[in-house]
């Protein structure tokens, strides 16, 4: 009840920023980086215990993109030179080039090597069969339902094993889920693919589309809870949940990570506040809009203090502790 | 006769390496390592190369490739009076992203945005360039609105600042401008207003107007397309394949444009199945445009080169050249 955590993504240090750089341009060995990646992700893990945080991520410190970093990792995907996201930010676009394959695990080391470095729970962290699909090219299958069925069952493959490593959290990102109400059912029927038959509790993300087009369908998505965010939009969104009744667990979302501002422990009460009237406290798990690695680690840590203070107000007033 | 356009943006970062690259110059801005003249006078270096590749790719209608600008309304939004520039809203289906115009005060026009890079690329061209505005209608459906509250004052004041736009353009020599409305398909009841807005933009002013859409299914404005005082009406053929047969069928007094093209895919279409589509088109209509299916800025650079040659090289080997 009000646990605290975060979306997934956290900010690189500027040594394994600039390592990433060296090791693209051919002057940094593989086992060089990884060596400055579990650095990174050490330093996550004790920066996430300091705060206070109840349930960690690993920081994603050795991924790029959250597709591009599967797309390496699968038989039959290529990736695009750059393309523009928004702004000046770019990206690698995957391509599905040939019928995909999951030669081998590809989150359960990184997991584990977190999970060994604190008592408390760390999730798994995936990106969901929908979004892999829509945010890659496709050059090989006829149809997008083919595309994302593939990736539902490789990425099933993924969750057991997260879940045989231990893992008590998997999330499956579906950021694009919102993306065409249309294709909805066909997320859906891809999610129960992905979490069938997994005892873990299973966490889905989505952000940045309009939830009025796909709620209350979205409720049907397989996964214990929905992960939303809610501070970019001044919670004006919340609307949209109180009928029908949200029936899953909510990962609540009250740091906008798209603004350098550091919002006050005052207004995130407030929004915390506005939460527990649509969805009830007992529910509620309160974290970022979304991954901070768009933030600097200065300002992700100073937003993420004032939630941790803002969710023990908050307890106290309820007499939770 | 059937010739080919594009629809509008381009990718901004080259394949090319020595190639001036705007995303190292905006960095380079950033950390005032140049000055915004320098910036400047890499958007036009940069705007040159796109217009050399058009006409080497054989396009009959060419755009200046909208390298200045990040999507199709904040850069009239930040220049006239009237807005503030918010946060990150995903661009219909895709996995890009625009910062939402915010209406703050009376919207009011303050100086061209568009006519100094048409200028510039019609210099290069040395022949037509279509110049690309938003429509007054999907301009207003992008943005939010916080101080209008009435629908009618806002687009009416939206259609003078784009009114204002024509103007400028016109006087630069623009003899084709294309107004992109993409918002419509989706609020089909919106049709009266969104023409009577247009048809105000455009009232007594001579060149040969576009009305563009994009993403979705025109197959309920297409009946009423009489109503736009617009010479050319273009559709993505792509993403909705029926559109085709919507602008077979209704575009009557105006000439179609089908975008068969794909831009959102790198996959690239087969010769002989674009000359069965062109044959389909030419035997029902003696003047037609054949384009991408949209703005080929989701692309990266080499991919969008290999589209815009193919329907160069199609087009005229249709035409027997």
């Amino acid at each position: 009840m009000l646990d605290t955590t975060t979306v997934g993504s956290f900010p690189k240090p500027d040594y394994l920023q600039k390592a990433r750089t060296q090791h693209s341009a051919g002057k940094l060995s593989d086992m060089g980086l990884h060596e400055l990646e579990l650095q990174a992700t050490r330093e996550i893990i004790r920066q996430q215990e300091e705060v206070g945080l109840d349930i960690l991520v690993h920081g994603e410190m050795e991924r790029g993109d959250m597709t591009t970093y599967f797309a390496e990792k699968l038989v039959g995907m290529g990736i695009s030179d750059l393309v523009r996201s928004y702004g000046n930010r770019y990206y690698r676009k995957p391509i599905v080039a040939d019928a995909l394959q999951r030669p081998a695990p590809m989150t359960i080391e990184t997991f584990k090597y977190a999970q060994s470095l604190t008592d408390k729970p760390v999730k798994g962290m995936l990106t969901g069969p929908y979004t892999m699909c829509d945010w890659s090219f496709n050059t090989h299958y006829e149809t997008r339902r083919e595309v994302v069925l593939a990736f539902a069952r490789l990425l099933h493959d993924e969750v057991r094993d997260l879940q045989s490593a231990g893992a008590k959290y998997i999330q499956i990102d579906e950021p694009a889920i919102s993306t065409r109400p249309e294709e909805l059912p066909l997320a859906i029927e891809a999610m129960a693919i992905v979490t069938e038959g997994i005892r873990a509790k299973t966490i889905s993300h989505i952000c940045y589309g309009d939830f009025r087009t796909i709620y209350p369908l979205i409720l049907e998505l397989p996964v214990d809870q929905l992960d939303l965010e809610f501070a970019n939009s001044g919670y004006v969104n919340l609307d949209i949940f109180r009928t029908p009744r949200f029936t899953k667990e909510i990962a609540f979302g009250v740091l906008d990570i798209h603004n350098h501002r550091i919002e006050t422990v005052e207004e995130i009460v407030s929004g915390i506040k506005k939460g527990i009237d649509v969805f009830g406290v007992e529910k509620m798990t309160i974290d970022p809009d979304c991954g901070l690695k768009t933030r600097t680690t200065e300002e992700s840590f100073a937003k993420l203090r004032n939630m941790v203070a803002a969710v023990r107000q908050v307890k106290s007033e309820l007499g939770l502790h | 006769m059937l010739k080919s356009t594009v629809t509008g943006n381009y990718p901004k970062l080259p394949t090319q390496k020595g190639d001036i690259n705007i995303r190292r110059m905006l960095h380079r801005l950033d950390k005032a390592e140049i000055d915004r003249q320098e910036l400047e006078q890499a958007f036009d270096t940069v705007t040159a190369r796109v217009v050399r590749e058009q006409l080497d790719s054989g396009i009959d209608l060419l755009t200046d490739g909208q390298i200045r600008w990040d999507d199709i309304v904040t850069p009239f939004a930040s220049q006239a009076d009237g807005f503030e520039i918010n946060g990150l809203i995903r661009w219909f289906d895709n996995n890009v992203y625009y910062r939402k115009p915010t209406v703050v005060s009376d919207i009011k026009w303050r100086k061209p945005v568009a006519a100094n890079a048409f200028r510039l690329a019609s210099t290069q061209a040395g022949k037509a360039v279509k110049a690309v505005l938003p429509a007054p209608y999907s301009f207003m459906r992008l943005s939010e609105d916080c101080y209008y509250h009435n629908q009618d004052r806002l687009l009416a004041d939206l259609a003078a600042l784009l009114r204002a736009e024509v103007e400028a353009l016109v006087e630069a020599g623009a003899e084709h401008i294309q107004f992109d409305d993409p918002c419509l398909q989706y609020h089909a009841e919106d049709l009266p207003l969104a023409a009577e807005a247009l048809n105000s933009v455009v009232k007594g002013l001579h060149a040969t107007f576009w009305l563009c859409f994009y993403f979705g299914s025109i197959e309920k404005i297409a009946p009423d397309f009489g109503a736009f005082d617009v010479s050319v009406i273009a559709a993505d053929c792509v993403s909705v394949p029926a559109n085709c047969e919507q602008l077979l069928r209704f575009a009557h007094h105006q000439i179609p444009c089908f975008g068969v093209v794909d831009a959102r895919n790198i996959k690239l279409e087969q010769d002989d199945i674009l000359r069965q589509k062109y044959e389909r088109i030419s035997l029902l209509l003696p003047d037609a445009y054949i384009s991408t299916s949209c703005g080929l800025e989701f692309l990266p650079h080499a991919s969008a080169l290999e589209k815009i040659r193919l329907l160069g090289r199609t087009v005229k080997r249709f035409r027997g050249e």
